[in-house]
């Protein structure tokens, strides 16, 4: 890879093309895997695809490239002070409709941070929540028989099944 | 909050991602969520998980603080002040009958250790809040009446819960081991702490409990010592202290994993009241002075005859204070009757900023103890009588 190249493009699941600055892509175990992979030439136009959809992938990059000055050179606290801000607002916009893609797709792309703020996030907005909230979600089914639902209201007298 | 996720297609997201953000949740939540399905439940109640989850807390999390009161009615009287500075009372007390004269002896991973001192000898029990799960401890018979000191802690390398129990207070005639592994009590060798006298409950850290002591009947210096007990070899060593017992109420704590004696000095100057902090450095061979590195902490801005320290919490000297017009601030409306009000004076210990905190509520007594507690899923079993 030449030292002049400062971003790559990158195909998203959904086949549109975004750009990513190297300092930014280093965040991501993969994407660092692919920048010393793939072949940045101009005469190499191979393209490389992240498996992640398009909408998740532009906040993907948004947090990369806010992240990445401070996690290649290190910051000072006040540094530190106005990036956790930033995470929550980060966090807060409409974010919260693709919060489990985002999940995913730190998983997949190995970025711890990313990976525990979005964990937080979501225990933030379900830790109130009431069980058929929780199971709507989810997509999940009740699958107790009355008898095991007996059994768990003897346990913990008080608890509900909706 | 509803609306904000369920009205998109969402992924569905692995179980590994799942525990990750179930070992963020509080216990609450966790309790309610064993019955959104079979999978969770089975989860949630996993011991691999249970272990997760207090882990992410105690790493990730600072601890509250427990607070006990003595009240005139000698009931059991919690409350917590979380991280935040906010304190909350400690619901659902442990439901096993009358709660008089039950004290606090510790607390480690989600487990409160708690003595009945009406019966004798005093027993045990083991309390989560949290899970609300609670647990006697089998009832043993003493032909003579005894009053003694406790010990509550984990030991790692068995991967248990200990309590230790002393009988006597001025001369040892007895130590007894309970191990929740096991279910049952047993005698401890004590040959070589028989002749000493036991100051207040231990504390524990890294699978070794702490108590202080003294050689007895001397309050001269060079008789105070701390009494170690390794609970994996349930071998009790004896080491001299580096504080006194002159000092005002000693005690011992933990603070950054490391024992720390802290104590109130009775020499007054200018400068106020003087607290005395000490912390045994690990792996420090040589002379015994040197196993401690030791600060003089002065209380620049309190009456130092009516303060008393309690333990380590958050990198702070937590300090009972008692009846001071100070603590009548915005959230009293006055002293009434004589009994004192009793309130926390507590000191960062790297920063030296120092607050005072008046309990609220109708507290008027005095705080009893104070220990760290971090809220947990472990379980002791079953309600047993």
């Amino acid at each position: 890879m030449s030292s002049s190249v400062e971003a790559i493009t990158v195909l998203s699941s959904d086949g549109d093309e975004f750009k990513i600055t190297v300092s930014a892509a280093k965040l991501s175990k993969p994407l660092n895997w692919m920048l010393e992979d793939v072949c940045f030439s101009d005469d190499c136009d191979e393209v490389p695809t992240i498996e992640v959809n398009s909408k998740t992938l532009v906040k993907v990059i948004e947090y990369c490239e806010k992240h990445a000055p401070r996690a290649n050179s290190g910051a000072s606290d006040s540094d530190a002070e106005e990036l956790k801000k930033w995470d929550i607002e980060f966090m807060k916009m409409d974010v919260k409709d693709i919060l489990f893609h985002i999940l995913m797709a730190a998983n997949y792309l190995h970025m711890e941070g990313l990976y525990d703020l979005a964990c937080q996030t979501a225990a933030d907005l379900m830790k109130g929540m009431t069980v058929s909230q929780i199971r709507k979600i989810f997509h999940i089914k009740n699958d107790f028989s009355s008898e095991e639902q007996e059994q768990l209201r003897r346990q913990h007298p008080g608890c509900s099944f909706d | 909050m509803n609306q904000m996720l369920s009205d998109v297609s969402l992924p569905f997201l692995p179980e590994e991602i799942v525990t990750d953000i179930f070992k963020r949740l509080p216990v609450k939540s966790l309790i309610r969520f064993q019955c959104v399905s079979k999978q969770w439940k089975n989860l949630i109640k996993a011991p691999s998980f249970v272990q997760e989850h207090l882990h992410h807390h105690t790493t990730h999390q600072n601890p509250s603080l427990l607070i006990e009161h003595f009240r005139r009615n000698n009931l059991l009287n919690l409350c917590l002040l979380d991280r935040e500075m906010q304190f909350r009372e400690l619901e659902n007390l442990p439901s096993i009958g009358s709660l008089m004269g039950v004290h606090v002896v510790g607390s480690c991973h989600g487990l409160i250790c708690l003595t009945d001192y009406s019966i004798n000898p005093p027993a045990p029990l083991l309390w989560n809040p949290a899970t609300r799960d609670v647990r006697r401890m089998p009832v043993t018979l003493a032909d003579f009446p005894v009053f003694g000191h406790f010990g509550f802690g984990f030991s790692p390398p068995k991967n248990d819960y200990k309590i230790v129990r002393f009988y006597g207070t001025n001369m040892i005639y007895k130590v007894e081991v309970y191990s929740l592994s096991t279910g049952s009590w047993k005698d401890l060798h004590f040959d070589n702490i028989k002749d000493l006298s036991i100051f207040g409950d231990g504390v524990t850290i890294k699978g070794v409990m702490f108590w202080y002591g003294s050689r007895r009947g001397a309050v001269i210096k060079g008789s105070d010592v701390i009494i170690s007990l390794d609970l994996a070899t349930e071998v009790f060593t004896v080491t001299p202290s580096p504080a006194s017992l002159s000092h005002v109420g000693v005690k011992l704590a933990v603070c950054e994993e490391k024992l720390v004696i802290i104590s109130r000095l009775q020499m007054v100057n200018s400068q106020g009241a003087c607290i005395y902090f000490g912390v045994m450095e690990e792996g420090v061979r040589g002379s015994f002075e040197g196993r401690w590195s030791l600060r003089r902490i002065y209380g620049y801005d309190c009456d130092p005859f009516q303060l008393y320290v309690g333990t380590i919490w958050m990198n702070r000297i937590v300090c009972f204070a008692y009846g001071m017009n100070r603590l009548i601030g915005e959230t009293e409306v006055k002293m009434e009757n004589a009994e004192p009000k009793c309130g926390l004076y507590i000191i960062n210990i790297s920063t030296n900023e120092r607050n005072w905190f008046a309990i609220p509520g109708p507290r008027h007594g005095y705080c009893a103890s104070v220990c760290n507690y971090v809220e947990s899923l472990v379980q002791i079993g079953d309600i047993q009588h």
